[in-house]
């Protein structure tokens, strides 16, 4: 079974995403800030992290960083609100994140890509 | 910061441990003799008063050992000196007399008294009482003395009202204090009670969710029964305000982040919960925070049904109720009337405008607005708000309206309007701002000047090298430099060529910085 | 006679004592419901606001972020990276170096990749030459203007700043503040809600970071400090910003942004002839000079304060630096309150002279004389034997009390609004200086408040003639800083 990290703030958001994944029969971790993500990227074999920008302690990009320096094979989506700067999409990109699905998002959409990610 | 409370604290000591003066007049101070000897018997030692037994008289023939003994005898207080004569009375039956000494010199009685009344009125001595039999402390008993006040009646009048008043004041204040913390206390044990339920709620709230929006479909949504909708949040939670309120502000952030389908189903689940009854009650509650939540549900849930109960405030006195009600009406009408805004009387903040340019701006990709209305306003900070509109959304079709407007509106309001101009750079209309260049106001001119660089013309460059020859203020005359150097590069390098003064010199090498550019 | 006199003077002290208590309790309870009323408020409205859309907004004000340095060269680097990534739209940050003797500009030209440029300096408002104004080659330190010019204080300093700025709301701050990410979206907020009365500053809270953990810029983790006087600062700082400045907000009669993290109003600001640099309290003096220009005018206007804890700055925890930091606020205050004392008890001035100037006058400018007096007051009536040891037992134990419940409601009172000291230790570590505090601490700060006065009276900065003499206008800075800047 394929693992997919999810670092998101709003457990909300993170349950539904898990909630949706799990019945396509991924195994989930979920964590809501970016001192927790960063362990769980450090300890967990992952296939996928899904990431949020915005977030308590550590922002997105810093996870990014890390993912890429210490997991560089695992894929990253990054989904963010929209309203956030450029920048931030533009240098996610850079960093070379698969894909990023801004705010306000549906569900279903980043099943099939996250599906399409894996597949591939 | 330096709040000092303290200075309570020391100030408050120092006032009342200060308890009673009381300054004495040539008024008798001892009723009569009786109460004079009283008063001897209780205070014990007085400064420069003694006290001996004599035979003045001489009706005794004493023993010589006897009366050797009572001329050197003598006493400091009043009470050994009577004890001593009844000794003498008891034992020699001799029944001698007390002489009176005041400084070694034998005295009358009336001449002692008098001493010890002046003692008094100076007080140099403070009147004791022997054991304090009648139970009052030493304030009341001095307030109660026979003496009277210097200033007639006020300071032993003051003395009990200012112990009253503090010991009241100190009570109300602890009452207060204390009533304040208790009031906190619970405050806080709540607060922290409602986040463990907040933790609780959302995680029973989740999964239901999440069953709903991912397995069900829209008709099935609301074709559901009560019995299965309280199979996914039970009727019993339903009754409790505080989950109500979880579920709903937790269905309204879905509802921000969720796109298509989902946003439907929300809405769906919304009004099959009745929470949107909920809604419309809020909108006619007291509170203005209550009102405020109320109209925000019905903006994010497009309760359209409100409209009507929303009309109702967008003229309230309340910033925040007439703030989100405008943006309420503006999200919800199909017909975009802008009527409505245009008659608003209370001026508009910036705050304001922004909130509403969000919405109009995301509206206007999908529906015709009339924002040319808002030009009519009676209410200035509407019209300003107006041709900011045409400038953030780019109604270029506006502008033939704006400049006609332009030569009746006040100076405030050419500014908003050149700007927009400027902003859209349309460089036809040059009539108002080389008009508004020869204008008193300097903001006027030094916007229209700005604006001139982008879209003026000859005459404006004209008019700007006459403006820069009646030597301007300083941050104008850069302005005007700059416009200048974009509008006409050639008659530019001429000024500086031909001006001596420094300013000008320092402007444009200031000007030819690239590293300035855009700062 | 004598005596008699004597005794006189005594009872009137001991009514003075009277009012004063009277008015003290009055005014603590009238505090904290106010205060409390304020932030009940201030938190209701922040649940309507939506801070992200003021960050792109085309509507936004600009703001001008002034951070003046004086050999700060061991920091700065960081502290001018921190501030320009604070999350807003329209701001530039002007960092100004003060004629330091370290390294500061050096290091900033290295880091940043400055470069001299030819800007045209005009001086608005007086201050010391300029030596050269820096700009960065790198696009992307767009945002920094740097000042290189002689030293003259704090004042002259962020003068030189205002005349470089150019946005339309100056940013006053510390350079070694930490300011959080959302500082300016928030505080630039009641700029933007203006309605019918102008908006002409608006203050903020100063956190305490020492012990704290810092990352990105935002203190994560709170912890107190270690030291006595430095938890004694918490409270301090609880009571006066979130109880003082939250009830004087209240009715609109806030005389004192702190100099830490102040944001103005920059025409105003040029208008009233920007800081005086001859007080040592330059921030207090200006935002009252500001209030008087404003009333002078009749122009309805508002002082604001955000609560929100947004800016953190390190304490001093050394006795020898503290007892300097409160020498400088006292006189700061004499002074600031000597050049205005025209507006004293003055109808025309409104609550800023009926209210704020009495208030500051007794209970913060006068209150160690007043300690000092109750002290003296107190041996005399020792020394007279006119002094019963159980009422003074009684009320110490009162007054003692008293000063506890203060500190406490308003320990409670940051439990209740932020909740930053989640850890119970903290909080009982924090309920033991206020224990300690009117024992161990207070006295000292009265002390170091009487040298204060003690330093104003010998005239201690050479500017004390001009400041007994006071503005009578509030236009006033700007006519005698040309006689007075070269001496």
């Amino acid at each position: 079974m394929k693992k997919i990290l999810i670092i998101e703030d709003d457990l909300l958001i993170s349950s539904l995403v898990q909630f949706r994944l799990k019945k396509d029969g991924y195994d989930t971790v979920l964590v809501k800030d970016g001192n927790a993500g960063i362990t769980a990227i450090d300890t967990e074999t992952l296939d996928l992290i899904i990431t949020d920008v915005m977030m308590p302690f550590k922002n997105g990009i810093e996870i990014i960083h890390h993912a890429r320096k210490t997991k560089p094979e695992v894929p990253i989506i990054v989904l963010s609100s929209l309203g956030e700067e450029e920048k931030i999409v533009l240098e996610a990109f850079n960093l070379g994140v698969s894909d990023f699905i801004p705010k306000p998002f549906n569900p279903n959409e980043l099943a099939i890509r996250v599906k399409r990610i894996l597949k591939s | 910061m330096k709040v000092k409370n303290a200075v309570a604290l020391v100030s408050l000591l120092f006032l009342i441990i200060k308890t009673d003066i009381v300054l004495g007049q040539d008024e008798p101070v001892f009723a009569d003799s009786v109460s004079f000897a009283n008063f001897l018997k209780s205070q014990g030692k007085i400064p420069g008063l003694q006290f001996r037994l004599v035979d003045s008289s001489k009706a005794y023939i004493l023993d010589s050992a006897l009366n050797r003994s009572l001329q050197s005898g003598i006493v400091r207080d009043f009470a050994t000196a009577l004890r001593l004569k009844d000794s003498v009375l008891r034992s020699y039956e001799y029944d001698l007399e007390i002489q009176y000494l005041i400084y070694s010199d034998p005295n009358t009685f009336k001449a002692t008294q008098e001493y010890v009344s002046n003692l008094l009125r100076n007080g140099d001595i403070e009147p004791t009482v022997a054991g304090d039999s009648n139970g009052k402390d030493l304030i009341s008993l001095a307030s109660r003395n026979k003496y009277s006040p210097f200033l007639k009646g006020t300071y032993a009048y003051f003395s009990e009202i200012k112990i009253f008043a503090v010991s009241l004041v100190i009570l109300l204040f602890f009452i207060f204090a204390f009533s304040m913390i208790l009031f906190m206390l619970i405050f806080k044990a709540r607060r922290n009670q409602k986040e463990k339920l907040l933790v609780l709620y959302d995680e029973q709230i989740v999964a239901p969710l999440s069953e709903i929006l991912f397995e069900k479909t829209l008709e099935e949504l609301e074709s559901l029964s009560d019995e299965e909708l309280n199979g996914y949040f039970p009727a019993k939670q339903l009754k409790k305000p505080f989950y109500v309120q979880v579920l709903v502000e937790r269905i309204l952030a879905l509802n921000k982040t969720m796109k298509g389908d989902f946003k439907l189903m929300l809405k769906a689940l919304y009004k099959r919960l009745d929470l949107d009854k909920s809604s419309l009650k809020k909108l006619k509650s007291s509170k203005w925070d209550t009102v405020v939540t109320g109209l925000v549900e019905v903006n994010e849930m497009d309760l359209t049904e409100a409209i009507y109960a929303v009309k109702q405030h967008i003229n309230s006195p309340n910033f925040y109720v007439r703030s989100q009600a405008v943006a309420t009406i503006l999200t919800l009408s199909d017909s975009v009337d802008l009527s409505f805004l245009r008659d608003q009387t209370f001026p508009l903040s910036r705050w304001q405008q922004m909130n509403y340019l969000r919405i109009i701006k995301f509206l206007h990709t999908t529906r015709e607005l009339h924002i040319e209305m808002l030009f009519d306003s009676r209410n200035q900070s509407i019209r300003l708000f107006g041709y900011k509109l045409v400038r953030v959304i780019g109604r270029v079709d506006l502008l033939e309206t704006l400049e006609e407007k332009s030569g009746s509106v006040t100076e405030e309001e050419k500014i908003e309007i050149i700007k927009t101009f400027e902003y859209l750079g349309v460089p036809a209309h040059t009539e108002l701002i080389n008009g508004s260049l020869k204008s008193e106001n300097i903001a006027l001119v030094s916007v229209a000047a700005k604006a001139a660089g982008a879209i003026g013309d000859a005459t404006s460059a004209k008019i700007i090298c006459e403006l820069l020859n009646k030597a301007p203020e300083f941050r104008l005359k850069m302005v005007l430099l700059n416009s200048l150097q974009n509008l006409d590069a050639a008659v530019y390098n001429q000024f500086i060529n031909e001006s001596e003064n420094p300013e000008v010199m320092r402007i444009s090498m200031h000007l030819s910085d690239s590293l300035l550019q855009d700062v | 006679m004598y005596s008699f006199l004597f005794y006189l003077i005594l009872e009137i002290l001991g009514f003075i004592f009277l009012v004063l208590s009277f008015s003290v309790i009055v005014l603590y309870m009238l505090i904290m419901i106010l205060s409390a009323m304020e932030m009940r408020d201030h938190r209701r409205k922040n649940r309507f606001a939506d801070y992200q859309d003021i960050i792109t907004s085309p509507l936004a004000p600009g703001v001008s972020i002034l951070a003046p340095a004086y050999n700060e060269g061991e920091s700065i680097v960081q502290n001018v990276k921190s501030l320009l990534s604070l999350h807003y739209g329209k701001f530039e940050v002007i960092v100004i170096n003060d004629g330091s003797k370290d390294e500061t500009l050096t290091k900033l030209i290295n880091a940043f990749e400055l470069q001299l440029t030819d800007f045209a300096y005009h001086e608005e408002i007086e201050a010391k030459p300029v030596r050269g104004i820096y700009k960065s080659k790198n696009r992307s330190y767009n945002r920094l203007v740097v000042i290189d010019k002689e030293n003259g204080g704090k004042a002259d300093a962020l003068n030189a700043g205002i005349n470089v700025s150019s946005k339309e709301i100056l940013a006053c701050i510390d350079v070694d503040c930490i300011l959080s990410h959302e500082s300016i979206t928030r505080m630039v907020r009641p700029f933007m809600e203006e309605t019918n009365r102008k908006v002409i500053a608006v203050g903020g809270v100063i956190g305490i970071a020492n012990n704290c953990d810092v990352v990105d810029g935002t203190v994560t983790n709170y912890r107190v400090p270690t030291t006595l006087l430095g938890k004694f600062q918490v409270i301090e700082y609880c009571r006066a910003f979130l109880m003082g400045r939250m009830a004087w907000t209240r009715i609109n009669g806030l005389m004192l942004i702190s100099g830490a993290f102040g944001f103005f109003k920059r025409d105003l600001v040029v208008e009233v002839g920007g800081y005086f640099p001859k007080t040592v309290g330059e921030d207090m003096e200006l935002v009252v000079r500001m209030r008087r220009h404003m009333e002078e005018r009749n122009i309805p206007y508002r002082v604001s304060f955000v609560p929100d804890p947004l800016c953190w700055t390190e304490v001093p925890e050394s006795e020898e630096i503290l007892s300097r930091q409160r020498n400088r606020w006292i006189r700061g205050t004499i002074e600031t309150l000597q050049l205005h004392k025209v507006t004293a008890l003055n109808p025309n001035y409104g609550v800023m002279g009926l209210v704020s100037y009495p208030y500051w006058s007794v209970f913060e400018k006068m209150a160690p004389v007043l300690e000092l007096l109750g002290v003296l007051y107190t041996i005399t009536l020792i020394i007279i034997g006119d002094f019963s040891a159980f009422y003074f037992i009684a009320l110490f134990i009162v007054l003692y009390l008293l000063s506890i419940l203060v500190s406490s409601f308003s320990i409670l009172y940051e439990q209740v609004s932020y909740n930053n000291y989640k850890d119970k230790k903290d909080l009982n570590k924090l309920i033991v200086t206020a224990f300690l505090e009117p024992l161990v601490i207070h006295p000292k700060i009265v002390l170091w408040g009487l040298k204060g006065h003690w330093d104003f009276i010998k005239g201690k900065g050479g500017w004390g003639h001009m400041i007994r003499t006071g503005f009578k206008k509030s236009e006033d800075k700007k006519n005698i800083e040309p006689n007075t800047l070269n001496s």
